[in-house]
């Protein structure tokens, strides 16, 4: 997946957007955070179709611009930031369903990186790797030697990297070459089937 | 033997019996079926291939690795629609909760005689559904490790005496780390990526991830090969591989399948494919209660409440990760990280809701996927129904309040407040609405003017050309449609191994 980045006058807008939705009255937010969030930002705009990323591309700049029309008459970035945090305000309570759309999609792409910082999650108590490595570590000692039997043959089955005898890289002939071989092994070669461990119950 | 694009730096042509496009519900199943009949399978998978422990808990980077567009699509229409999919080997199946609901009879009975639809009655799907139950271990898990909401949306449910049944689930001894959604890193949960591929590999099917199709060769009236092209690699340099078949049967889901056939301008006489999508809309509230939850422990959606079910309304909870959850919360700010703080305290209750309408699936200037969607007024009061009926069971089970997804009722504090909710004008553009489930765009039938592929997934145009997936439905089902799909897959490759081989 080829990763989006915004240019240096969307990046602009959308720390400023950010300082908006995420201030706190008792913390005081570093730098390093706001670029945290916006390389996530980034990383969520990357997956979405070209269409979306245009049109997220268009809203930045609509925020942008829409503050010259505004009482203030300033560009949002340049807003401080008091004013902006009740700019969003208006925007999340207009009676204009476009504006209250704008801003319902920026506060959850924002809001998405923000909650995505492990120091957030701290903050609210969510440690879900130690619960999933409990959980798993549970799950050997709940499973039958049998089953456990089963599944390592079926993770055998399933890696990648066994058929390819360490090439790193497959060219036609040998990828036509395995294909033929893997169907070959299963119905033709007599007892090769028992060399492939029995994988599913 | 699996083959991704990152091990090809050619173009690879390939003949087979079967060529499958899509892993998910119906074409891992459908794929291991033929594959175990002696049929040489080879399966093309658009998404990534991520296995076991690659899975975590990292909600960003899995929902981009596992999501189609990163969970970004939404439908056209009056409402805000988001639409959740699987995109990698296994489908939508690594990525749901693995909830198993065999198709009501009412449906089966309406489709046998609504579409005349053949062998299709309880009696003729039973040895169906029993096979697939036992291919992906259907059972209930034990009650340890069933999560605490669940146990809330019982107890609430349980107070006013509403039929609430727990569900059984494709899992063996699933541990609760209840990270379905972004896919079972201890590999319990038996989805199509642990159960029906590893069968198909084993009996010599070949599957290609980052591989999509692209091109369908149709040659008077038969479709004589596949072309794809590996996705994951640099634009200017993607290899591309060409596979002659004997039949090729369509998998990649309600959206996905009539977009294939709609670029390649095929099986089309009717003009039906595309039309007829349900979504089974869904909504969400948020409850709060003043003891901890901790929705991240235990299995998820242990219980569903069945009291509504022939309303069409089915309730039930879910875990949603922060992220997620924040991005619907209504504020924002200092407010937002004062409710965050009691996220260990909340409770993500859904309702799903079998839709009355129907929407469509298009081509936008030949290129852009456009999926349409009209919420109706039967929907939207449907919708507010289930809603209440969710907060009320919150209430009863000791919610101190609920944040609804709605602007004119933003909270509701005590179970007297819910006539608010129909007191509100709320309209449908309204609603912030999510759906698991599509369904019906390339629908079944008897009569070829109505519907794209007949009783067992074969176009009425094409003979060697199938579909098994969710987009043959011919109506909304009102449950979750997993064994559905793979119970008519099992049924449709035997009638593809006695009559078309």
């Amino acid at each position: 997946m080829e990763k989006f980045h915004f240019s240096r006058h969307h990046k602009k807008i959308l720390q400023a957007i950010i300082e908006a939705l995420i201030y706190n009255s008792d913390v005081t937010i570093s730098s390093y955070f706001f670029d945290q969030i916006i390389e996530r930002v980034e990383r969520c705009s990357s997956s979405m179709p070209q269409i979306t990323q245009m049109g997220l591309s268009i809203i930045l700049i609509f925020v942008e611009y829409a503050g010259i029309f505004s009482r203030e008459f300033s560009r949002f970035s340049r807003m401080p930031l008091s004013v902006r945090i009740q700019f969003i305000n208006v925007m999340d309570k207009s009676s204009f369903r476009v504006k209250r759309d704008i801003s319902r999609i920026l506060k959850g792409l924002c809001h998405t990186a923000y909650l995505n910082l492990p120091p957030l999650w701290e903050y609210i108590d969510y440690r879900p790797r130690e619960h999933l490595e409990n959980s798993i570590e549970l799950r050997s000692r709940m499973i039958s030697k049998e089953q456990m039997q089963r599944e390592r043959e079926r993770d055998y089955l399933m890696t990648r990297e066994k058929v390819y005898n360490n090439q790193t890289l497959l060219r036609k002939e040998d990828v036509t070459g395995l294909y033929n071989a893997a169907y070959r092994s299963n119905r033709s070669m007599p007892g090769a089937k028992n060399r492939i461990p029995e994988a599913v119950k | 033997m699996i083959i991704d694009s990152g091990d090809v730096n050619e173009d690879i042509e390939i003949s087979t019996d079967i060529c499958v496009l899509g892993s998910g519900a119906g074409g891992g199943c459908i794929a291991s079926e033929l594959s175990e009949a002696g049929l040489q399978v080879v399966i093309l998978e658009e998404g990534p291939y991520v296995y076991g422990s690659q899975f975590n808990s990292d909600t960003l980077h899995s929902i981009r690795r596992l999501y189609r567009d990163g969970g970004t699509s939404f439908i056209y229409g009056n409402a805000k629609i988001i639409i959740t999919e699987g995109k990698c080997v296994g489908g939508s199946t690594v990525i749901n909760s693995g909830i198993c609901h065999r198709t009501p009879v009412k449906v089966l009975k309406r489709w046998n005689w609504e579409a005349g639809i053949e062998n299709i009655l309880p009696d003729h799907m039973e040895p169906y559904f029993q096979k697939v139950e036992e291919r992906i271990h259907v059972s209930e898990e034990p009650q340890e490790i069933i999560g605490k909401d669940s146990l809330f949306l019982k107890k609430g449910a349980e107070a006013l005496n509403y039929k609430i049944l727990q569900n059984k689930r494709n899992q063996i001894a699933c541990c609760g780390c209840n990270n379905c959604m972004l896919g079972c890193p201890s590999s319990a949960k038996q989805s199509t990526l642990v159960s029906y591929i590893p069968r198909a590999i084993k009996n010599g099917a070949t599957l290609f991830s980052n591989c999509k199709a692209t091109t369908i060769g149709n040659n008077n009236g038969t479709i004589s090969y596949i072309e794809g092209s590996f996705s994951s690699q640099n634009k200017s340099a993607r290899s591309k591989i060409r596979v002659k078949c004997k039949n090729v049967i369509i998998a990649g889901g309600a959206i996905q399948t009539p977009l294939l056939l709609l670029q390649n301008r095929l099986a089309n006489s009717s003009g039906m494919i595309g039309k007829n999508l349900y979504i089974h809309p869904s909504i969400k509230v948020i409850a709060v209660f003043d003891e901890e939850i901790v929705g991240w422990k235990g299995s998820p959606q242990s219980y569903q409440v069945h009291e509504f079910l022939d309303e069409g309304i089915l309730l039930s909870i879910n875990f949603v990760p922060p992220e997620v959850l924040s991005a619907s919360l209504p504020y924002f700010g200092d407010r937002l990280l004062e409710e965050m703080r009691n996220y260990n305290r909340m409770m993500v209750m859904g309702a799903l809701v079998e839709d009355s309408h129907a929407g469509s699936v298009s081509m936008m200037l030949s290129r852009f996927p456009m999926v349409s969607y009209t919420l109706n007024q039967q929907d939207v009061r449907k919708l507010l129904y289930a809603t209440a009926l969710l907060a009320e069971i919150a209430f009863a089970a000791g919610a101190i309040k609920v944040i609804l997804p709605f602007r004119e009722v933003e909270v509701l504090h005590a179970q007297s407040e819910i006539p608010k909710i129909f007191q509100a004008t709320i309209k449908p553009h309204e609603f912030e609405l999510i759906t698991f489930h599509l369904m019906g765009s390339c629908r079944m039938g008897q009569n070829p003017r109505t519907s794209v592929v007949n009783s067992y997934g074969q176009s009425h145009d094409i003979q060697n050309l199938f579909i098994s997936d969710t987009s043959i439905f011919p109506s909304p089902i009102g449950i979750n449609p997993m064994v559905t799909v793979q119970a008519l897959a099992t049924r449709n490759a035997e009638y593809i191994i006695n009559n078309c081989m």
